[in-house]
């Protein structure tokens, strides 16, 4: 690290922020102004506004600028998640958060007046009048549980303070096309707005939302234009004044820069990185704000300065190392409960790196290594980086990811080119999927979902807790969680079934109708989300954005993938079927009315039986029989998925992730056959085996994981941890590497690795203060271990340890 | 090769996946049990007998006294190990029955150590193929001693070959020249063990001499025309003096070839842990080697000419 990043690294700061309501000012004065008005026209003036009125400054070290909050490090108070009580605002002062009093006066005076209607109101308009689905959203089967009393809009415990300027709360999937801004410049694109909304003849029924969406877009890069002349002024005046003359020649270098980026083209690799950061700023506040393909559309920038004698590899990596520092100030606070039950803030700010190009050729290039560099540099949580892997990856790339692995930098993820290709061109059914050429510039877009850069969107998704299926379908479609009939009465008297074949044959029905359900709920909220959350900063960017004149929600696309249904605890309602199977219908240690006892005993008394069921082969050694249960329920839930229509157009498609679902997943689960005691954690990450439950090896969790239909996934993640042992010289690494290239070549689709010692976690568990900066990998990012909740801390520390002598 | 060699069977006390200290690439070892030689370092000591034996794994064990009321022996109680309440196994009662690791729910007992056939394992090791062959890997038959088993040793590499793996052994070389014969017939790489140079420490610290082992090691090298390397365990205090590793590589380079590696292996503790599994105390006080210690070791080797490498 250079003396400047150190200097920034020291200031960095994940709590107890600033918060201000500079934008929170700026949006409830355009929303009261702006009533009434089409919703995508208000939030483009909204934009504008801000864009053109939040106080601006210049940080010390800065070589590229613009400010997420009004304060260095700070956070804003968002408008459109939640309403912060008076209550809410004296906590965060407890807590040690810098809020003053006058400005909790003047936020409280405006929330007065101010009345967002939020996700949960309108998807409520439905739900509530709708006794299937309210029953359904309060089981929580599809997390979090729905709750009837929210009087503060849909957040418990209070609102949200973010960083970032663009439209909140940025809840979608998807990557913007970086590359419009850097080599098209935005005065361009607002040409191309005048020419549509001049060009625009009214006739179709879309014709008036196209003339306003135009409009707005316009807005939104007019707002975004005018903020970078503002940093052009200042820089110049600060440039003026300063004394330091290698300070100043910076600062007049900014203030050129910002003259002409994001409004032209940009020239040079700095004004690349100015532009990519003034955009990446409207991608923010959101939980998956996505940086894409970075070493390929920064690319051009890089070789041609190197090849000018412009830049040096150093200073090409002390930017990226100030963009790993600068993108930790995007952050998100709510209120106390969320506080405490945030683990680790999660966000995931993915860059892509690596795989093929569209012509199919190894895309790896020396940005792809120096970005690896930068993050063995700079040790923060984020952003994160996922490598694209095909065959053609460089031993070197390979040998850098795995170092940066091994140094315990907690990334970069892994993920398959082959299978996620596959998804997008839809190998089993090309008529509903993509050419292989678009396919291949995929990218991340939230922790491992893959959407092909700016031409596929997904704007919902559910985290469906699978256990909890089997759980009230075995207690007669009872819930005991509230006590409700969420499911049919279909079990009855549990000894009616003989066969294995029986049983499934009612509950397979179950299993569809618990699905489809989740889907109409999901269906209902992205129907809400479209009409309240458009937004057309994001939308101008995305292929034929501003041609369209659409939203992300209103264009259709050649591959919707609009709407995501993923499962959570995958793994434990397979063995839970598969213990079922071979101990009540097999081998017949118990009946089922025996098992269903046990279960409601949490074991107590069963001991016995207990320990049958833990003796069971497992998902994640190898085991066929273990193995096939869960690929089975993982292709019913495929089949379901693609066979139920999505309010957005086309159907349901599928994504395996946990993020930390698995955890309140687990407390809404009884005991259960796969030997959980009531409210136990689940498997994490829906392709790993349970914690401690794989004892062949990490071959053997490969081999059963490529059972899974991957392909058929827009992400299906796979946590790995290895002792440092294992990975200690170059020749290890690459052994793993090419473990991880045969694992994709044959279907598997993600794999990242936490690499330390059981001892270390254990003790960064009792010993908090002496880990501060231990980075691990819960679910798709990376994250400080320590401020991980109890319950995910143990179940990193539980998952198996491969280690090697 | 009899006709029947996939059903002859040895004592296997483990088959690792993903071992990648053991030979060219990703690699499948298979531990025999049973070994003539007692290092006093012995970092599998669950493999020096051939017959099953009982582990017993205190941090697991919640003395939930299950084992106590099933055990017919009578052999096993409560007692106190690392503070905790623990279930402790009486060695003399013990008939390792195996009883006990039945009703244990929480594995902390298990009896280590099956006969097991040839078919068995290379179905086992099969399993890997798709990563051995990625890998540039194979299979490696470790132990104990696989040269104890000489027909199995050699079935298992000869079936191993037929499927096109890469066959390797760990071995001491301690056994007769017809035996270690028999035994490398199928190997394509053998990694041979020099414990000591000087036959009487070698002998103290391992209970044999080592001149039918230096005589095995150079009958591999030129006469059965095999690709050799040379581990040392690198034990501190006991044969990691500059003058034992000095006159280890000079054997190497004068009497073996200037092409033949030596792989300094680090002395680990995972043996002592496992000696207190087996109801043992380890009659050994040694600490882990530094690193600045091995690559000084590992310099010393290469002033011969010789490729030198710290760990397997």
């Amino acid at each position: 690290m250079t003396d400047r990043l150190q200097r920034m690294y020291s200031q960095i700061k994940t709590n107890y922020q600033h918060i201000g309501i500079e934008k929170f000012k700026i949006i409830t004065k355009t929303e009261a102004e702006c009533a009434g008005y089409p919703a995508i026209l208000r939030r483009g003036q909204t934009l504008k506004n801000v864009l053109e009125q939040f106080p601006i400054f210049i940080g010390d070290d800065e070589l590229f600028v613009g400010n997420p909050a009004s304060k260095p490090w700070g956070l804003e108070i968002e408008a459109g998640l939640g309403k912060w009580s008076r209550e809410e605002c004296e906590y965060l002062r407890e807590d040690g958060f810098d809020f003053s009093e006058e400005d909790q006066e003047e936020m409280l005076r405006i929330n007065e007046q101010f009345h967002p209607f939020g996700m949960y109101q309108g998807a409520n308009l439905i739900i509530a009048e709708n006794d299937r689905l309210d029953v359904f959203a309060r089981s929580g089967m599809m997390l979090a549980p729905w709750k009837k009393d929210k009087k503060l809009g849909n957040r418990v415990g209070g609102g949200a303070a973010c960083s970032g300027l663009g439209n909140g709360p940025g809840w979608k999937l998807l990557c913007i096309d970086y590359g419009l801004a850097l080599n098209k410049g935005l005065d361009a694109m607002i040409a191309e707005c005048d020419e549509e909304i001049q060009n625009n003849r009214y006739f179709d029924k879309r014709s008036f939302e196209r003339g306003i969406t135009l409009q707005a877009m316009k807005l939104s890069l007019q707002g975004l234009v005018n903020y970078a002349k503002r940093f052009s002024v200042l820089a110049a005046e600060m440039a003026e004044k300063e004394a330091d003359p290698r300070r100043k020649k910076e600062l007049e270098e900014i203030s050129a820069i910002c003259a002409n980026v994001p409004a032209k083209p940009a020239r040079t690799f700095r004004e690349a990185m100015q532009c990519f950061w003034f955009m990446f700023m409207m991608v923010n506040p959101a939980p998956t704000p996505t940086i894409g393909r970075f070493d390929q559309y920064m690319y051009p920038f890089y070789k041609a300065d190197i090849e000018a004698g412009r830049i040096t590899d150093d200073e090409v990596l002390e930017l990226l190392g100030m963009l790993r520092i600068r993108c930790m100030e995007m952050n998100q606070q709510s209120g106390r409960e969320i506080r405490k039950r945030t683990s680790g803030g999660a966000r995931w700010m993915n860059m892509t790196i690596g795989g093929v190009k569209p012509d199919g050729s190894d895309a790896c290039n020396e940005l792809t290594r120096l970005i690896l560099q930068a993050v063995r540099d700079v040790r923060t949580p984020h952003h994160t980086v996922t490598l694209r892997v095909s065959d053609s990856t460089p031993d070197d790339v390979m040998l850098l990811a795995l170092t940066c692995q091994a140094e315990g930098c907690s990334m970069p993820a892994f993920v398959g080119d082959k299978s996620y290709i596959d998804y997008f061109t839809q190998v089993h059914n090309p008529d509903d999927g993509l050419p292989i050429e678009v396919a291949r510039d995929y990218c991340m877009t939230g922790c491992i979902d893959g959407n092909v850069q700016y031409r596929t969107r997904t704007m919902g998704i559910t985290m469906f807790v699978c256990p909890l299926m089997l759980d009230i379908f075995m207690n007669n479609g009872w819930d005991r969680n509230i006590d409700e009939q969420v499911g049919h009465p279909v079990s009855g008297d549990l000894s009616k079934y003989e066969t294995f074949d029986q049983f499934m044959a009612d509950f397979l029905p179950e299993y569809r109708y618990f699905v489809e359900t989740a889907a109409e709920k999901l269906n209902i909220e992205s129907a809400v989300f479209k009409d309240l959350l458009p937004d057309p900063f994001r939308a101008a960017f995305m292929a034929n954005g501003i041609k369209s004149g659409l939203d992300c929600y209103a264009q259709e696309y050649p591959f919707e993938s609009n709407q995501l249904l993923n499962p959570v605890g995958m793994v434990n309602l397979a063995q839970c079927l598969y213990a079922i199977k071979k101990l009540c219908f097999e081998e017949k240690v118990c009946t089922l009315p025996e098992m269903k006892k046990a279960m409601d005993a949490n074991w107590v008394g069963y001991e016995d039986l207990h320990k049958r069921c833990l003796d069971l082969p497992h998902y994640g050694n190898g085991n066929d029989e273990a193995d096939d249960m869960v690929r089975q329920c993982y292709r019913w839930w495929v089949d379901i998925a693609n066979q139920t229509p999505s309010s957005l157009g086309g159907h349901f498609r599928c994504s395996a992730i946990s993020v930390t679902s698995h955890q309140p997943g687990g407390a809404l689960c009884g005991a259960m056959p796969d030997g959980r005691y009531k409210g136990d954690i689940l498997a994490d990450a829906c392709a790993s085996p349970m914690a401690g439950c794989d004892h062949e090896g990490p071959l053997a969790v490969f081999t059963s994981a490529m059972k899974i239909p991957q392909d058929e996934f827009q992400a299906m993640l796979l946590n790995m941890k290895f002792s440092p042992s294992a990975l200690s010289t170059d020749r290890d690494k690459m052994k793993l590497a090419s473990v991880i290239k045969a694992y994709f070549a044959n279907g598997g689709k993600h794999v990242q690795f936490i690499v330390e010692d059981q001892e270390t976690l254990k003790d960064a568990k009792a010993h908090p203060e002496k880990h501060n900066d231990l980075m691990v990998r819960v679910a798709g990012y990376s994250t400080y271990f320590v401020q991980l909740t109890p319950g995910l801390q143990d179940e990193v520390i539980a998952r198996t340890e491969n280690t090697q002598i | 090769m009899t006709d029947r060699y996939m059903e002859l069977t040895a004592p296997v006390f483990n088959v690792q996946t993903y071992s990648i200290h053991d030979g060219p690439g990703i690699r499948v070892t298979v531990f025999v049990k049973g070994c003539p030689l007692r290092c006093r370092w012995c970092a599998n000591p669950e493999s020096n007998l051939a017959r099953p034996q009982l582990m017993t794994y205190a941090a697991k064990c919640t003395a939930c006294g299950r084992c106590v009321a099933a055990c017919p022996q009578k052999a096993v109680s409560i007692g106190t190990l690392h503070d905790k309440p623990c279930a402790i196994t009486d060695r003399e009662l013990c008939v390792e029955c195996g009883v006990c690791v039945d009703v244990c729910p929480c594995e902390a007992r298990e009896i280590v150590g099956r006969e097991k056939t040839v078919r068995e394992v290379l179905e086992q090791v099969l399993k890997d193929k798709l990563f051995i062959d990625a890998s540039g890997g194979g299979m490696t038959v470790s132990g104990g001693e696989c040269l104890a088993h000489p027909d199995f040793t050699e079935a298992l590499l000869y079936a191993a070959k037929e499927q096109g793996l890469h066959t390797a052994i760990e071995s001491s070389s301690f056994a007769s020249e017809a035996v270690f014969d028999q035994v490398l017939r199928y190997v394509d790489l053998a990694l041979l063990d020099i414990k000591h140079m000087d036959s009487d420490i070698h002998r103290e610290l391992t209970g044999v001499p080592n001149e039918q082992i230096l005589s095995n090691i150079r009958h591999a090298v030129h006469d059965l025309k095999k690709n050799v390397t040379v581990r040392v365990p690198t034990i501190p205090g006991y044969n990691d003096s500059e003058e034992n590793i000095r006159a280890t590589a000079r054997f190497v380079k004068e009497e073996l070839g200037p092409d033949v590696g030596i792989h300094l292996l680090p002395y680990h503790r995972l043996g002592e842990s496992k000696n207190e599994s087996l109801g043992k105390v380890m009659d050994l006080s040694v600490s882990v080697p530094s690193d600045e210690h091995m690559q000084d070791l590992k310099r010393i080797v290469e002033s011969y000419g010789l490729y030198c490498q710290i760990g397997g």
